[in-house]
């Protein structure tokens, strides 16, 4: 049998907690909503600030995704995912989609990227597993052949989709698909290692 | 499309990185081919989790008073989900009694349940202490039943408990289903069993204390596991 692996112990007691917290969101309680989004909150007002490139537009995705899980909790199928997985998911679409529309596109021309001061960063408040998680998460980004992290990260945090990261690029689209796809395994794997250590 | 083209498919769908009309023509190929290929399922799993991990490359970023306050006011001020509402709502204290009862009737009609049992003497001993449990004043209940299956679980502050199930899904081969109680998101796992064709009540004991929820999970067979593992099938708040 093999041994325990703590962190993700730890990830599935806080997921447990989680899919108590949309329980309780179900039955109207507003902390336990409260809880989630103080939670998660920051990580989404980051995720959707990094890819629209604008503070007002990123709060207000998040509001929306969280309103959202407020008026409809009990859409969450635990079969699909983790609680995080789930309002991740949900700000990044939203954040892709504003993207999309180049409603963010000409503020991203116009304003470059100053929307993260570090006293914003400074003052977030996590838990610690979230925090060892991210540091796993961003060594294991920083393992991946250039190339590799180049595709992931204009598809993933520009909201491109695979056909623009070919022209932004000028690679291939064929070999677009299978860095996308070879960085995600190696991500993948390296994470799964992190985990085991 | 060949197996490659799906395993790009699925990296490209996870990450959102298909046109509208690329994500829509996807779709229904990579249900069907996922649903018929181990490898892809498995892939998808993993790569699903990754791209969830992916988010926090971002750096998170404080939310000020302000925005924390429009957003919570915003929900106070929004109606809820009725229809889940409806359904996961408190058991009034009016409605105890009838909970009780309605476990009772269920607990008084499981004449189906002599296969854990040696002997009728033995069923009915073992019987009498679930009755015994479920009309304790003590008694923390909640009822997690859905669709067709009936699941209603009892316990009490000593750590006894019983669960009354009725038609519950045989979990798939080489899985069982497992009883968990939470108290503050750590869960005790309390029970093991397999799927419930009829009616079955089963008696278990844990550590004594004030649990607040109870879970059902499918778990690796045939003993389950010290920490949940797999997908919650079930959950609800247990009410005193």
């Amino acid at each position: 049998m093999n041994s325990p692996d703590p962190s993700r112990q730890i990830a599935d007691l806080q997921d447990h907690r989680d899919r108590m917290l949309l329980d309780g969101i179900t039955r109207s309680d507003d902390d336990a909503f409260a809880e989630l989004f103080r939670r998660y909150g920051p990580q989404c007002l980051g995720l959707a600030t990094r890819v629209v490139a604008d503070r007002t537009l990123a709060e207000e995705i998040v509001q929306d995704v969280f309103l959202g899980v407020w008026k409809a909790a009990s859409r969450y199928d635990p079969a699909r995912g983790t609680v995080r997985g789930w309002v991740m998911m949900q700000v990044h679409h939203r954040a892709v989609d504003v993207v999309r529309r180049e409603q963010a596109e000409r503020r991203r021309n116009s304003n470059q990227l100053p929307p993260v001061n570090e006293r914003d960063v400074e003052d977030v408040v996590e838990e610690s597993w979230m925090a060892a998680r991210r540091q796993q998460v961003r060594a294991a980004m920083n393992d991946l052949p250039e190339e590799q992290r180049t595709v992931l990260e204009l598809a993933y945090f520009e909201g491109m989709t695979q056909a623009q990261v070919a022209a932004h690029t000028g690679l291939p689209l064929g070999t677009v698909k299978s860095r996308t796809l070879a960085a995600m395994r190696k991500l993948n794997q390296s994470l799964a290692e992190a985990r085991a250590t | 499309m060949t197996h490659l083209d799906n395993e790009q498919h699925i990296a490209a769908y996870l990450l959102g990185s298909l046109d509208e009309g690329e994500r829509r023509r996807a779709e229904p190929e990579l249900i069907e081919h996922i649903a018929g290929c181990d490898p892809c399922r498995e892939l998808y799993v993993a790569l699903k989790e990754t791209t969830s991990d992916l988010a926090l490359v971002a750096e998170p970023i404080a939310m000020s008073p302000e925005f924390e306050d429009r957003v919570l006011g915003a929900v106070r001020a929004e109606g809820v989900d009725t229809l889940a509402a409806r359904r996961a709502q408190r058991v009034p204290k009016f409605a105890r009694k009838a909970l009780v009862a309605s476990i009772a009737a269920v607990l008084a009609l499981s004449g189906t349940t002599a296969y854990l049992y040696s002997s009728r003497q033995e069923e009915r001993r073992l019987q009498q202490q679930a009755a015994a449990i479920i009309h304790d004043p003590a008694a923390a209940h909640v009822d997690l039943c859905k669709e067709e299956a009936r699941c209603n679980v009892s316990v009490l502050p000593s750590g006894k408990g019983v669960l009354v199930a009725a038609n519950l899904p045989a979990p798939p081969e080489g899985k069982v289903m497992e009883l968990w109680l939470l108290k503050e998101g750590i869960p005790t796992p309390a029970k093991v069993f397999e799927g419930v064709r009829g009616q079955v009540w089963l008696l278990f004991e844990v550590a004594p204390g004030h649990y607040d929820h109870a879970a059902i999970t499918i778990e690796p067979g045939p003993h389950g596991t010290q920490r949940p593992t797999g997908p919650m099938i079930y959950s609800g708040e247990l009410t005193a």
